[in-house]
């Protein structure tokens, strides 16, 4: 058991120093985007990845988020941590109200009435022009500060961002381990039969997408005051695709998944520059393989490498029933 | 008492009524079989009961709760549990997991739960507990940790009504639990219905296996294009001549066209 805690002391390590690793203030900035993308992938992947409802609309979600957080501490004057947390709670709400209009469609139907809703969105933030200033965006969102402290460098956003992401991967993992997570992947698995044994099946959908458009909408808070310009762009389609690529590519429904997802699928467009205008190629070769021969995602695939070492030591269970039956 | 009461159903698709005109009503702790051919409205009747149809006319009533327009949770939550004739389970979880889920309305958490700290673990436990209990009850034990999709059949038979078990059942509801079995599965069927029955959980059964349906019925009821057509004990069914000619075709009627 104390074994499996081994690989964690110098991974720990490894994040926290990361900023002394990495000189170049452009990677830095890779970094940190990988940090959102987690956060993003962790969120969607709570609906989709294990209740298997597929919500093409969540980028609706992080751009709410990233507009209520410019515009409380802008406008209002909040204090940024207030405006984070607002830019969490505003869109809970809204997806809410999201899941009350939907929940009652399935599969295909779901995911084309979660788009309409983001595009709705994306319409009030270009036109509601008093609220947004429209196409123009909104510019020179002041820096994060907590007290004192002005999140003023690449350094401390990547920290901030750091806690953030490893909230988000804590919440869901607490919700997935618990009897809540178990009742997500029944739904998935087979809901009339999670209905017959009393499961409101509503309330567990409702409590994945608020959960997930909490967490989006911190993203979205922290990347406004991170970028200090947002516009309409952030309720840019590519987001959510981006996210459901990490989700799928990563693992749907395990917590490592999106995250790995997330890392490799930010990273993957700079490694290959290099290769100019072709990078969007290979970055599709790359996904329609994982898709063809890795169908749970690069995460099974980590996990097949590291039984690969288990069983070269002990032989598992199921060889040791086979060979039972060969007596 | 609480009895399952079913007044004048009907259920219409359309022009067709599959189930019209039904009514019955269970007694304290009985096992009632319901039979007819294919399409008779057997599993539709089920539906209807269960919410998981709205009916179009009449009523489904237990004890004094109306189930008729309750949504599908909320019948489960008053006790009226099914199994369904399709599969059961949970394919992609494992068999213990199956059985929590089935104890859904026991081991849920409360919002209280999340604050107090030990609360959900003292639950979890508890249920884990449970549902051991319950895997042993079936006999399903020593399979607890295998995807419940690799079950053999059978297995796969009897894991559906662990869940079913799991949820507490006032009364329970089995659509086709021998379907597809073996006669050794469906007799080990026939022994953990009449355990089931024992404990004071009274049974509706929709069954195909006449052996089945004649050992365990203390009524049986026979359903024919979703109307009542008989009724009574085992005996009383087998030698009912309307019964006899639905299954079998009328002999005399040959006879004479033949002639």
């Amino acid at each position: 058991m104390r074994k499996k805690w081994t690989w964690i002391v110098p991974l720990t390590l490894l994040i926290l120093m990361l900023p002394l690793l990495i000189e170049s203030s452009y990677f830095m900035h890779i970094t940190i985007l990988a940090m959102i993308y987690i956060i993003l992938a962790t969120s969607l992947n709570l609906l989709s990845g294990y209740t298997g409802l597929l919500s093409l609309g969540h980028h609706a979600f992080y751009g709410i988020g990233a507009y209520t957080a410019a515009l409380s501490v802008m406008r209002l004057g909040l204090p940024f941590l207030l405006a984070l947390l607002l830019s969490g709670i505003l869109p809970m709400i809204l997806s809410y109200l999201v899941g009350k209009i939907t929940f009652r469609l399935r599969s295909s139907f779901f995911a084309i009435s979660t788009i309409a809703f983001a595009e709705i969105t994306r319409l009030v933030s270009i036109n509601w022009v008093e609220l947004t200033e429209g196409p123009m965006g909104l510019p020179n969102i002041p820096a994060a500060s907590i007290g004192p402290l002005v999140l003023n460098s690449y350094n401390k956003q990547y920290y901030l961002v750091l806690i953030l992401a490893v909230s988000s991967i804590f919440l869901s993992y607490r919700i997935v381990n618990s009897h809540i997570g178990r009742v997500f992947k029944g739904i998935k698995d087979a809901e009339y039969v999670a209905i017959s044994t009393g499961v409101n099946i509503d309330r567990y959908l409702m409590i994945a997408i608020m959960a997930g458009a909490f967490m989006a909408g911190i993203a979205g808070g922290f990347y406004g005051q991170y970028m200090k310009f947002i516009s309409p762009d952030v309720f840019y389609f590519q987001m959510t695709v981006n996210m459901v690529v990490m989700v799928i590519a990563g693992g749907l429904g395990t917590i490592g998944g999106p995250v790995v997802g997330a890392i490799i699928f930010t990273l993957a467009p700079e490694v290959l520059r290099f290769s100019e205008g072709y990078s969007f190629i290979l970055y599709g070769i790359a996904l329609i393989l994982i898709i063809l021969f890795l169908p749970g995602g690069l995460w099974s695939l980590l996990k097949k490498v590291k039984n690969l070492f288990k069983n070269s030591v002990y032989p598992n269970n199921s060889e040791i029933e086979g060979s039972d039956n060969l007596k | 008492m609480t009895t399952l009461r079913v007044e004048n159903l009907t259920v219409r698709f359309g022009g067709l009524a599959a189930v019209h005109d039904f009514s019955f009503e269970t007694k304290e702790n009985e096992i009632l079989s319901i039979i007819g051919p294919n399409g008779a409205g057997k599993t539709t009747l089920f539906n209807a009961i269960t919410g998981y149809i709205q009916p179009s006319e009449g009523n489904v009533s237990f004890g004094n709760r109306v189930l008729t327009d309750e949504a599908i949770h909320a019948i489960s939550e008053i006790g009226v549990i099914r199994t369904f004739q399709k599969k059961s389970f949970f394919p992609h979880l494992t068999v213990v997991e199956n059985v929590l889920l089935g104890e859904h309305m026991g081991i849920r958490p409360s919002l209280i739960d999340f604050i107090k700290p030990g609360n959900m673990k003292k639950k979890e436990l508890s249920g884990l507990r449970r549902a051991l209990e319950l895997l042993e009850f079936v006999g399903l034990s020593e399979k607890k940790d295998m995807m419940a999709a690799e079950l053999p059949y059978g297995e796969q038979r009897l894991l559906g009504i662990c869940i079913a078990l799991a949820a507490n059942p006032k009364i329970l509801l089995l659509d086709e639990p021998c379907a597809g079995s073996n006669p050794n599965e469906c007799e080990n069927m026939v022994g953990l219905i009449r355990k089931i029955n024992a404990d004071g959980v009274p049974i509706v059964l929709v069954e195909h296996h006449m052996r089945v349906v004649m050992g365990l019925s203390d009524r049986i009821i026979v359903l024919n294009s979703g109307e009542k057509m008989a009724e009574g004990t085992p005996a009383e069914i087998t030698c009912n001549e309307d019964v006899i000619c639905a299954y079998l075709g009328k002999s005399g009627e040959n006879d004479a066209r033949n002639g």
